[in-house]
């Protein structure tokens, strides 16, 4: 119910049956992280889950899509450029050996948008159409 | 256990055909549960390798963990992760710690990371240690054995001690450097292969022990540059006249490591070369032990990856057929070497449930532990193994 009533009070639209995976995906984050540009090599320390914090160091909160999902394919080529089973070493090599921990999943994009909107310092990725609102922006990767 | 086992696995049945990993979190995602459940079987035509392996086929292979970690904080975290595991005669056996840490973030910016560890921390030695025991995280079923040795595996697993990381990304490419120091561990296994059976005694370290690791990655991630040397003393102490008890042994690995990653293959190869010195033994055993391995997987649909691996180890680098040590020692020569042809495939059945199958052709037997074959002269020279493996983690 919670869940709903804020949904509705968000200015945030995502027209998920426009969404193709073929999309221009970019890096979502909360509006209160400052960064508007990160180098590409930090942008894949924050998704491979090395950097926990922003340069201001505020906590980092991860979110991705399966691993199988063609949004997730599609932004880890792009736009961190390397691949999504090198992501998943990445994490498996943190989290089965207590030196770091997993980003967290969500279903799909709606869900994906949803939570970056209502996390402080959360980032995620979604098409660069579907970002429309004032409670999340767009990090561009130099 | 088995039973035990048993009624853990008809738990979480449901949950291992689920369409994403299914982790627990709780306090917004800062305590994350992970854990793995795999069971594999072992049939050889010769030789016994991960229990009773030659007169049927061997389940005797088991490795089940659970791991906690929490970070209340970005800079700071803590994590712990309990094993039990069954590789035959080798293992330990019991719940084991696998690793107990605080890990705490000393410095991070947008292009460098500096931080320190404390506990029990895992070896990074070579490409594969950290996880050796997820198979999730293994190349194939068993790793290669010619640096990832099972018979011997705690020399190079973990530490009691303080460990200090560092990473720094740069136009040209990131460097990340651990170094570790503290207190090693040693199994019975390990203690088997330089003592040749689990005597009463226990081998414990000499002195502190050291690790280095420097890795480079590309700007595109693609290539991964490792260079790993370790110092290992340990001595072995008697609890009766079975061993000379000033027994003493030295090992000090240097491992260079390469790997490229293309989306759908990717080459590995590691070469390793461990001058070990066991003194108050025989005169004078002073070796060269080499070891490397070429290894390429190809995902040829996103859920079926096959793999090829040629892996060779030798127990003296200046004696790769064994015969100048088996005329020291009247073993016979193929002791001392192994030369392992391996073709596998992976089928990644949901990606938190995976199937994998592989066959082996060795020559030589120098990887097998004297306590799954405790006669070598009963060894086959050439043999063949068929492994199967089902692991769920979440």
């Amino acid at each position: 119910m919670i869940i709903r009533a804020l949904l509705s009070t968000l200015t945030l639209w995502v027209n998920l049956s426009l969404a193709a995976s073929n999309e221009d995906m970019v890096i979502v984050a909360h509006a209160s992280v400052s960064d508007q540009t990160i180098s590409r090599s930090f942008a894949r320390q924050l998704f491979s889950m090395k950097a926990r914090q922003w340069p201001d160091g505020a906590p980092t909160v991860v979110y991705v899509l399966p691993d199988h999902s063609p949004y997730h394919l599609r932004f880890v080529k792009a736009i961190l450029g390397t691949f999504p089973y090198k992501l998943r070493a990445a994490w498996d090599r943190q989290v089965y050996s207590g030196t770091g921990q997993a980003p967290r999943e969500v279903a799909d994009l709606t869900q994906m948008v949803r939570l970056i909107a209502s996390t402080p310092g959360a980032m995620g990725y979604a098409p660069r159409q579907s970002i429309d609102g004032t409670s999340m922006h767009i990090v561009e990767v130099r | 256990m088995m039973a035990h086992a048993r009624v853990c696995l008809a738990g979480v049945c449901s949950l291992m055909f689920a369409s994403s990993i299914w982790a627990l979190e709780l306090d917004d995602g800062k305590l994350q549960l992970h854990g793995f459940v795999t069971q594999g079987m072992v049939a050889t035509s010769d030789n016994h390798f991960y229990g009773n392996s030659d007169s049927g086929v061997s389940f005797n292979f088991r490795e089940v963990g659970i791991n906690a970690s929490y970070r209340p904080r970005p800079d700071l975290q803590f994590a712990a992760q309990v094993i039990a595991l069954d590789n035959g005669n080798v293992n330990e056996h019991g719940l084991l710690l696998d690793y107990a840490l605080l890990d705490y973030t000393l410095a991070s910016s947008e292009s460098t990371q500096f931080g320190i560890r404390l506990g029990r921390v895992k070896h990074p030695y070579g490409l594969y240690t950290m996880t050796r025991d997820v198979a999730f995280t293994r190349p194939s079923i068993i790793l290669p054995q010619s640096i990832y040795f099972d018979k011997a595996r705690s020399i190079a697993l973990s530490k009691d001690g303080i460990a200090l990381y560092a990473t720094h990304e740069g136009v040209v490419g990131a460097l990340q450097i651990d170094m570790l120091l503290g207190k090693p561990n040693v199994d019975r296994g390990s203690e088997a292969t330089f003592i040749n059976s689990d005597r009463p005694g226990k081998m414990v370290y000499d002195q502190l022990s050291s690790l280095l690791r420097l890795m480079y990655i590309s700007p595109d991630d693609r290539l991964r540059l490792a260079w790993t040397a370790a110092n290992i003393d340990l001595q072995y102490q008697a609890r009766s006249q079975e061993v000379d008890p000033n027994l003493k042994v030295y090992l000090d690995p240097r491992i260079l490591s390469v790997q490229y990653s293309h989306e759908q293959w990717e080459f590995t190869a590691e070469y390793l070369q461990m001058k070990s010195s066991v003194t108050n033994l025989a005169p004078g055993i002073t070796n060269v032990i080499e070891g490397y391995y070429l290894q390429g997987s190809y995902q040829m649909t996103p859920t079926l990856q096959a793999v090829l691996r040629y892996d060779a180890s030798f127990n003296n680098k200046d004696d790769h057929n064994g015969k100048k040590l088996a005329a020291r020692t009247g073993l016979p020569p193929h002791v001392f070497y192994a030369k392992d042809w391996m073709l596998g495939m992976r089928y990644d059945v949901t990606p938190s449930l995976m199937l994998r199958a592989e066959w082996h052709h060795v020559d030589g037997t120098g990887w097998l532990s004297s306590l799954d074959n405790p006669n070598p002269l009963a060894l086959q020279r050439k043999w063949d193994m068929l492994m199967l493996l089902g692991s769920w983690r979440f």
